[in-house]
Parts: structure tokens; C-alpha cells; sequence
């Protein structure tokens, strides 16, 4: 799953680790979300994306994505 | 991701009690002599467990007791393809044993608690116990 959370952690100025601290999680998942090989739980997803004061559908974008 | 301080430690003291309990045991049953090893080897695996529960990588995390949700995730996927391992070894084993004409109890034992364990997976994480 696409997302922007590496876009919006370096327009913050923000490292790797100081995300994970601040979301509870570890380095290594905030790496691999970034990477795109781990899609966060609902709750993580929500988290992300208020700590970048934004929402999910604009910070997660599901590249297989069925048109209706 | 819990934080666990005290997660870190519960396993190289579960490692220490249990390490002195078996020494205990070999030197009645054993003397001195053959406790040694026993006793070297839980305290090197309780510090080990502790130094490497406090690095920082996926592992460490699941030494130390302070696993988030991919991390959950990862050991799940590895616990299975360990039960899958598993089942295999003792189905090859099964096979052996019928071949070479040796007692096949083990490996039925090792069957049969694999296919428990599987059925008891599913119905306490199943619909109803899945979160």
C-alpha cells in the first residue's frame, strides 16, 4: 500500500525514531510502512494519521484498488 | 509496542530459576560434576537473552518482551512455519519409523498434538476470539 508517511516525516524534519516513539511502535515498523511492505492496522493507520494532522484516505492510498 | 522493563527480564529469570532448578536436581541425583554445564549453560543463555533483548531489531524486540503489531505478526508467521516444520519432521519421522519397523508413538504423539493444537488455535482465534 502506497502511502506518505516518508514524504510527510521529511517536510517535518522528523527522524524514524522519534515517529516510532511517538506512535508506539518500533523503528524497524515504521521502516517497513514507509517501504510499503507492512500495511498498518486500522488503529495505527488512524494514529499516523493524526500525528501528521491529517486523515487516512490522504495518507494511505491502496495501490490495488478495485474501481467499483 | 509495550514497554516492557521488566518484560526484558522475565525471561532470563525464568531461565535462572529453572537453570538452578535442574542444577539442583543433577547435583542430588549427579554430584557437582555433571551440574556444571547445566548451570553454565542457563546462566549464558540468560545473559544472552538479555543482551540481545535490549538491541534494536525485530528479534530483540521479541526477546525483550516489547513487540507492536507487525513484529506480533512476524512471530505469528514464524510460530507457523515452525508448527508446519514441525509436522512435516514428524511426518517424515512417522514414515521412517513404519519402514525401519520401529515404534511410531513419538511421531503419532507429535501428530496428534499438532492437529490439537491446530483445532484449539482455530476455535480460540476464531470468529469469536479474533480482535
Amino acid at each position: 500500500m502506497r502511502n506518505r508517511v516518508r514524504e510527510e516525516r521529511a517536510q517535518r524534519g522528523i527522524s524514524q525514531a522519534e515517529i516510532a516513539a511517538a506512535l508506539g511502535v518500533s523503528r524497524q515498523t515504521v521502516i517497513s510502512i514507509e517501504s510499503g511492505r507492512y500495511s498498518p492496522s486500522l488503529p495505527l493507520a488512524f494514529r499516523i494519521a493524526r500525528f501528521f494532522d491529517s486523515t487516512v484516505d490522504k495518507m494511505f492510498d491502496p495501490e490495488d484498488e478495485v474501481d467499483p | 509496542m509495550k514497554s516492557a522493563k521488566h518484560g526484558r527480564l522475565t525471561a532470563p529469570a525464568i531461565m535462572i530459576i529453572g537453570g538452578t532448578g535442574f542444577t539442583a536436581a543433577t547435583v542430588a541425583a549427579q554430584g557437582w560434576q555433571a551440574a556444571i554445564p547445566i548451570a553454565a549453560l542457563a546462566a549464558i543463555g540468560a545473559i544472552g537473552y538479555y543482551v540481545w533483548g535490549g538491541r534494536d531489531s525485530d528479534m530483540g524486540a521479541m526477546l525483550g518482551r516489547r513487540v507492536d503489531e507487525r513484529q506480533i505478526l512476524v512471530r505469528a508467521r514464524a510460530q507457523s512455519l515452525a508448527g508446519v516444520a514441525g509436522a512435516t519432521a514428524g511426518l517424515g519421522g512417522y514414515m521412517v519409523a513404519i519402514a525401519l519397523k520401529d515404534p511410531v508413538w513419538p511421531f503419532v504423539l507429535i501428530l496428534g498434538v499438532e492437529a490439537i493444537a491446530f483445532i484449539a488455535g482455530l476455535v480460540i482465534y476464531g470468529p469469536h476470539g479474533a480482535r
